[in-house]
């Protein structure tokens, strides 16, 4: 798996019910132009358990940089996050959403929102929940003393207010159907008011851990070796009420070491497992499974720069086009995926009609390898020997497999690139500061959507968005896009995104590499989950239990 | 007049020959590593970058005498030219300490004021820093990279160095010859350089060629945990930790090979500085 | 870390380095603490002004690689203390140290010293493993090497190279494929709970460690022991009727301990800092990875305090068996430093 850490901008309306399999099937296999037998297959579900369970371990690649839902931006720190604190709306395994901590939400007019909140529900220190502690939550997105990463998903709020001892409503400056979509993730978490007075600063670190509603509450964070986390008792949903007693996230950035712990049991189950260990993983049936299933990832190189070699189109053209994407898919995650050239999965197209599905994936411009083709065009576009530079970071194999070969294929034509590996830290930079994306032409992604709304990626190419790294900018582009987010009507909204998607892949905007697909490891001790990218935001762990 | 006659220059035991059958061996394969890495743009059958994607991991052939990485780039290419990073480093450790060591070590030695004083204190302070941890700091100052950690490697082995020199020249100045020569009137300068150095050298030397296998080992182990040679540059250290993922799927080769090669080399690195060490005769009176 | 630290040559007794005759103990002690302190102090000013050697903004410095936003900024110069003058700096981050607070992780977002004392023991506890590994294996290795002329003292000698020559991480990566994943009998990563949990967990990682001066032990257990065979009173001893092992141990080695003990004071300090590599790939959460995490995040506050630490273990070591030395053999002149 790459993960990574990136902004996210959620956009999108609600998205109504639809088939679970449809969904699951439409993530695998087939692809434009990639007709490999896949390696794998995607599951739906585990097999359930037979018994609640003391406790259970899990591997966690890194450090979660901070517990408080409004720095909570990256794998690690989501998939903790989510079994203590819930958000307004759920992301069910199939992508759909259900209510949450809001039971229903109402729309009188283009620019309001009602929310209703659930009553009955307590925060781990006993506390009821109630309207105040929503709005408090929510308004820390929009304060700069707090810095939010998710402060982008607000920017066309204008209040949150408090309408009634369960009522909040929010206000917005333009139509925004996206807002909604976001409530599902971090920016909808709902967090004790109290608790955020008090623990201020410290909120979500180690010590002051959190003091949510989910069914699972904060035990200890032993800094730098693992999170432990115990059920809560009095947790407001059933269904979801947790199998095991306690459960611990073990912190292993060790990829090695990590998979070790997996095959000899000393760590029960894990996410992001290795693309490397795969195969070996797979076999030993002994220790273990590994299950697929949905995920909405898509590797991509973002062209951060198009003041340079890479703003002539036919240079971003030639560059993919020198890119060998089967093969590297095979080399940098041994074919647990599927090469693209879309920038979002078929899978959050939920209530757009065939034909847009179609025109958004079918029909869009696509780079096949063609070293000749490209090699003519790098010279007509007089680009022969120029330079670029080419940020990347060791987050998993995966990367520096793609580092490497995206720049020899660069060399192979005609460029001269130049690797400037920088720290996980740093490059995680590159996504949030402009400072550092100076001087830097070229990165790669692995941009996941939080939300089954193909608009929350295609709308971080408008013009002058907080997430249009190269300062990519088209008209029509912008149009399309500003007429969807305004759309009620989800296939209609699709169908104008469909057509913006269109001009992205003609530009060249990001180039897409594959697809990844999400891989569980489930040790003979536990079984449960569903294996879905939802487990970001969805209380997964609570359906863990024993076999 | 006598005293220009024969001067002891080199204690050594001259019975055979300097070295035993395991030193040369260990001087052939040191030189063949040394020659393969120099030679490497002329003699490597590729480019250490370049990515064949439809060839990744794969053993021995005859395309590739070593095989392949998980980039399809041969490994065979990549260890020469990581030769090339690998040793230059503990190079110019070596031989920037081991000449700014003797010259320091040199003024501790033969005066007998502040000027020695301050100098064995500062050897002193310098020998709180281990060297790898002085390396982590220099680079936690700089940045990632071979500059910072040479550098401070550098820095700190003079005092290694430096010790030995003092030590070795406090000894040589009470000898009949020196005093000889400066009741002659020969000047110290001359003394100091032309004939009382040269008997320090081979014992200077041999210590550090003993400190090349560490440093090596010592940069290889940065580069290891990232703080070195960035990858994609070939280097040792730098290639074993590429390897690690490939590991995984159970191949060995591409961190096998790297880490046969540094353990080659140290050594044989190590085997010939022991031998002149013992042979150029380390004990002092 | 180089092995060659530990063979530090001894100042020369020149008429330089002031010799004091025999003197009281206690005279000697204090100076030997004398000179800890004040190598310490020199150490403190090398470790604290070393963030002042790049040109620039010091905030900027510290901020690398974070969004230099104004409120950063201004938390990071209050945190420091940057607008004051260095000398000031200086002493307060002193004085800080002295009271217990080493500043504030920037990554971690909690006090320094929090941050330190989780992860000290595992350290410390990896490091004691490793040393009796080391002694324990190293002495009997020289031993052998020494007492048995000819075959064994050359493979011995052959096999101490070559592990000597195997850096920690492959040795960590060999270690846990074998008797981890394979066999079985270690764990493969953690720390394990406090008691015997523990000590079968660190056992791999302390093998890794140790295994280069396993090799280096051995050798200066031989050489020194050879010396010491050489020596009259041994000889006289033996001609006198006296087994061979008790000869051994009472003679030889207790003269032999000399520089084993030299080196074994140092190798300890040494060994935290080769500690990061093994604890990387254990993942054992220990202050040698946080070293080299901090440096990658550029946490400049947990270098600095974790560099204080090590020197200071390093120096105190030094100084320790120093002390120790004439102890076990009286006829060291005291005032002479032996490493």
């Amino acid at each position: 798996m790459a993960p990574t850490r990136l902004s996210r901008r959620r956009l999108g309306a609600v998205v109504a019910g639809c088939s679970a399999i449809g969904l699951m099937l439409s993530g695998c296999g087939t692809t434009a132009g990639g007709t490999v037998a896949a390696k794998f297959t995607l599951s739906n579900s585990t097999p359930k358990p037979n018994k609640e369970i003391d406790q259970f371990s899990w591997a966690l690649y890194a450090e979660p940089f901070s517990l408080d839902y409004a720095y909570a931006f990256d794998y690690p720190d989501n998939q903790v996050l989510a079994n203590m604190c819930e958000s307004l709306f759920r992301w069910n395994p199939d992508l759909t959403s259900a209510p949450g901590l809001a039971t229903k939400f109402e729309h009188p007019d283009d620019l309001t929102w009602v929310y209703t909140i659930r009553q009955g529900v307590h925060f781990h220190d006993g506390s009821l929940l109630t309207a105040a502690d929503v709005v408090a939550s929510l308004k820390r997105h929009v304060d700069e003393k707090v810095g939010s990463f998710w402060a982008s998903s607000f920017e066309r709020v204008a209040d949150i207010q408090k309408t009634g001892d369960y009522e909040v409503t929010i206000t917005t400056s333009v139509p925004d159907y996206a807002l909604n979509s976001a409530l599902v993730g971090a920016p909808g978490v709902v967090e004790s008011a109290k608790t955020l007075a008090k623990d201020g600063a410290d909120y979500g670190n180690a010590t002051a851990g959190v003091n949510c509603t989910g069914p699972f509450e904060f035990d200890h964070w032993d800094a730098g070796e693992g999170i432990t986390i115990k059920r809560f008792d009095d947790y407001w949903d059933p269904s979801l009420r947790a199998k095991a007693k306690q459960m611990t996230f073990k912190i292993l950035p060790d990829a090695n070491a990590r998979v070790n712990a997996l095959q000899t049991g000393e760590i029960d189950g894990s996410w992001q497992v290795p693309s490397n260990a795969l195969d070996i993983l797979k076999a030993n049936t002994d220790a273990g499974n590994v299950y697929f299933g949905n995920d909405t990832s898509v590797q991509s190189l973002v062209t951060s720069n198009l003041n340079g070699v890479f703003g002539d189109v036919r240079v971003r053209k030639a560059l993919m086009m020198a890119i060998n994407r089967e093969a590297l898919l095979q080399a940098a995650e041994q074919g647990y995926g599927t090469t693209t050239d879309a920038l979002t999965t078929k899978n959050v197209w939920v209530g757009a009609q065939p034909s847009t599905v179609n025109s958004a994936f079918e029909s869009l411009d696509k780079q096949d390898y063609n070293l000749d083709e490209a090699r003519r065009l790098i010279k007509e576009a007089g680009a022969t020997g120029k330079k670029f530079v080419y940020a990347t970071a060791s987050l998993t194999a995966a990367f520096d497999i793609t580092s490497r070969a995206v720049a020899s294929a660069a060399r192979e034509i005609g460029l001269a690139p130049e690797i400037q590996t920088m720290s996980n830290d740093k490059y995680t930079t590159l996504f949030s500061d402009p400072e550092a994306r100076k001087g830097v032409d070229l990165f790669e992604t692995s941009w996941y959507l939080s939300s089954a709304e193909p608009l929350e990626m295609y709308s971080v190419l408008r013009t002058g968005d907080f997430s249009n790294y190269g300062g990519w900018s088209n008209a029509e582009y912008d149009q399309l896009i500003n007429s969807a987010v305004g759309t009620e009507d989800d296939a209609e909204r699709n169908r104008l995104t469909a057509q913006a998607a269109k001009i992205a892949s003609q530009d060249v905007v990001w180039s897409p590499l594959y697809e990844t697909v999400t891989a569980l490891w489930l040790g003979k001790r536990i079984t449960g989950v569903t294996p879905s990218i939802n487990y970001m935001y969805y209380p997964w762990a609570a359906t863990i239990g024993g076999r | 007049m006598t005293l220009t006659g024969t001067l002891p220059l080199l204690r050594t035991r001259r019975y055979g020959s300097l070295l035993s059958v395991t030193g040369w061996v260990a001087v052939t394969v040191t030189l063949v590593v040394v020659l393969l890495s120099l030679l490497a743009p002329v003699l490597a059958p590729y480019d250490p970058d370049f990515v064949d994607l439809s060839s990744v991991l794969g053993g021995p052939s005859s395309a590739h005498l070593l095989g392949t990485d998980a980039l399809g780039r041969d490994m065979l290419s990549r260890l020469m030219f990581g030769g090339r990073t690998s040793l230059v480093g503990p190079l110019i450790v070596v031989a920037a300490s081991t000449v700014l060591g003797l010259l320091l070590g040199l003024a501790a030695g033969w005066t007998d004021g502040w000027i020695s004083r301050i100098l064995t204190r500062v050897f002193d302070l310098l020998f709180a820093f281990p060297a790898l941890l002085l390396a982590m700091l220099a680079i936690a100052i700089f940045g990632k990279g071979l500059m910072a950690p040479i550098l401070a490697m550098t820095i700190s082995y003079i005092p290694y160095v430096a010790r030995l020199t003092q030590q070795l020249v406090v000894a040589e100045r009470s000898r009949p010859y020196v005093q000889a020569y400066r009741v002659l009137g020969f000047r110290t300068p001359w003394v100091v350089l032309g004939r009382v150095m040269p008997n320090l050298v081979p014992t200077v030397g041999a210590q550090s060629t003993l400190n090349f296998g560490y440093v090596l080992a010592d940069l290889a182990a940065l580069s290891f945990i990232g703080l070195g040679i960035q990858p994609p540059t070939s280097d040792w250290g730098a290639m074993i930790e590429e390897a690690r993922g490939a590991l995984l799927g159970g191949h060995v080769l591409p961190a096998l090979l790297p880490a046969l090669v540094v353990v080659l080399i140290v050594v044989s690195i190590n085997v010939i500085g022991e031998e002149l060490s013992d042979r150029i005769g380390g004990k002092l009176s | 870390m180089a092995v060659t630290q530990l063979a530090a040559p001894p100042a020369p007794p020149t008429p330089a380095t002031k010799k004091s005759p025999t003197a009281a103990p206690l005279a000697l002690v204090l100076r030997k603490v004398g000179t800890l302190l004040i190598t310490l102090f020199f150490a403190s000013l090398i470790v604290f002004f070393s963030r002042f050697v790049l040109p620039g903004d010091p905030a900027r410095f510290l901020l690398r690689g974070r969004s230099p936003k104004p409120e950063a900024l201004a938390e990071i110069t209050k945190q420091f203390g940057l607008d004051k003058p260095p000398i000031e700096q200086y002493f307060t981050w002193i004085g800080g140290i002295l009271h217990g607070d080493w500043g504030r992780s920037l990554t971690y977002r909690q006090s320094v010293s929090d941050v330190l004392l989780t992860r000290l023991p595992v350290t410390l506890e990896l490091v004691a493993l490793a040393a009796v590994f080391i002694t324990g294996l190293g002495l009997i290795a020289g031993m052998l090497a020494s007492l048995n002329k000819g075959g064994w003292d050359r493979f011995i000698l052959i096999t101490v190279t070559a592990a000597g020559a195997i850096p920690p991480f492959v040795a960590a990566i060999a270690l846990t494929a074998l008797f981890a994943v394979q066999l079985g009998w270690f764990p493969s990563f953690g720390s394990g709970d406090e008691g015997p949990s523990r000590l079968w967990h660190l056992t791999l990682p302390a093998l890794a460690l140790g295994v280069t001066f396993i090799a280096f032990m051995a050798r200066v257990t031989r050489s020194s022991m050879n010396e010491q065979l050489t020596r009259e009173h041994v000889e006289v001893a033996t001609s006198r009727g006296l087994t061979r092992s008790s000869v051994v141990f009472r003679h030889v080695l207790r003269n032999a301990l000399g520089p084993i003990l030299t080196v074994s004071g140092v190798l300890i300090a040494g060994l935290l800092v080769s500690s990061a590599i093994v604890e990387q790939t254990f993942g054992l959460t220990g202050i040698g990875q946080l070293l080299v995490q901090s440096i990658d995040r550029l946490d400049f506050a947990v270098v600095q305090a974790i560099v204080m630490i090590i020197v200071t273990a390093f120096v105190l070591a030094n100084t320790v068996v120093d002390l120790i030395q004439p102890l076990i053999d009286p006829r060291i002149a005291a005032g002479t430093e032996s490493r």
